[in-house]
């Protein structure tokens, strides 16, 4: 296993570089969800909770 | 694996600025929002039937085109005070999370795409592109609101705000990205493009629900807001350049240019060694 990993990122460097681009767009998928959770979910306990967080942020709210 | 260090540096900057900005914010906007709502109570909806003390009533009398009562019964909202204060900063530090993994991922891309510049000029790029796409292009078309404002229907202002910000954000991507001199004129066409579909709007008088003097109040509150939210958006984002800036140099641009870099990908080797 530990074999196989250290000569495939040795061997095929590109795909060290592919990986790292998908985790980075991994990162920033994650970050749409919770934007999506702080300032558009509809759920009034999201809603009430971050209410002043969406008013300030200028988020359409209510 | 980057991608932890990536949740673990976003989370760090993110406790910083979002702290920071409940400051800010508190300090600036709050207020504001507190006394749009002493008048937000003595508003008057349409012809409705009086204000129910039964706790049934709304649901079975006129439904309410926005279920918005900071005081209904059913719906847990914080207490004011401490507890809205804490719930208020907790979705400020998730904003702030969301807003640090997009910047490390353009940051990131940055990176692989060749740019040569150190973290901090980069990161503060990066975050007055964050600004202009954020906060700046979806104001101009829907205003800050305080709360009581009448407003077109909720989901086409969401669809409208998604719109603007990812058209500005793929403005700048183009700008950044692109190397025909037609790069402008790309930038130019999306930035354009959310007030060439219109950001949806009401006819009538936001506060027409409102007295007189009430209306005029919240008027003056209103333009309050807008600079209250100016600052604010300001200082999010300039906090936000410099703290990620720090966290990209100190956690992930490291291991990115030593993979990127492509000789020796050392990173990854060490990893698979020690898990």
């Amino acid at each position: 296993m530990n074999a196989s990993s250290v000569s495939s990122s040795t061997v095929y460097p590109v795909s060290a570089t592919r990986s790292l681009l998908l985790q980075l767009a991994a990162g920033a998928a994650l970050g749409l969800v919770v934007l999506y959770g702080v300032a558009f979910a509809e759920s009034p306990l999201a809603h009430n909770a971050a209410h002043d967080v969406r008013h300030v942020t200028v988020k359409p709210c209510h | 694996m980057i991608f932890q260090r990536l949740i673990w540096a976003a989370l760090a900057a993110a406790l910083l600025v979002g702290s920071v900005q409940s400051g800010v914010q508190q300090w600036q906007a709050v207020p504001i929002i507190l006394a749009a709502e002493v008048y937000e109570g003595q508003k008057v909806e349409a012809p409705a039937a009086p204000v129910a003390v039964m706790p049934h009533a709304h649901a079975e009398g006129v439904a309410p085109e926005h279920e918005h009562e900071h005081g209904a019964a059913e719906e847990w909202a914080p207490a004011d005070g401490t507890e809205r204060i804490f719930w208020t900063w907790t979705a400020n530090v998730l904003h702030a999370f969301s807003m640090a993994l997009l910047v490390f991922a353009v940051m990131g891309v940055c990176l692989w795409r060749g740019a040569a510049a150190p973290s901090l000029p980069l990161g503060l790029l990066v975050a007055a592109a964050g600004w202009l796409s954020f906060h700046f292009w979806p104001s101009l078309g829907l205003h800050p609101e305080i709360p009581g404002m009448d407003a077109a229907r909720l989901g086409s202002r969401q669809g409208w705000w998604v719109l603007a910000a990812g058209s500005a954000a793929l403005a700048c991507a183009s700008l950044a990205g692109l190397r025909s001199p037609l790069r402008w004129a790309a930038a130019t066409a999306w930035l354009a493009l959310p007030f060439v579909v219109g950001a949806p709007h009401i006819t009538a008088d936001p506060l027409a629900g409102f007295s007189g003097p009430a209306q005029a109040q919240l008027r003056e509150l209103g333009a309050q807001f807008i600079w209250a939210t100016t600052w604010v958006s300001l200082s999010f984002w300039a906090s936000m350049g410099f703290v990620c800036s720090a966290a990209f140099q100190r956690w992930l641009r490291p291991v990115l240019v030593a993979t990127f870099d492509g000789s020796r990908p050392h990173a990854s080797a060490a990893r698979a060694v020690n898990p």
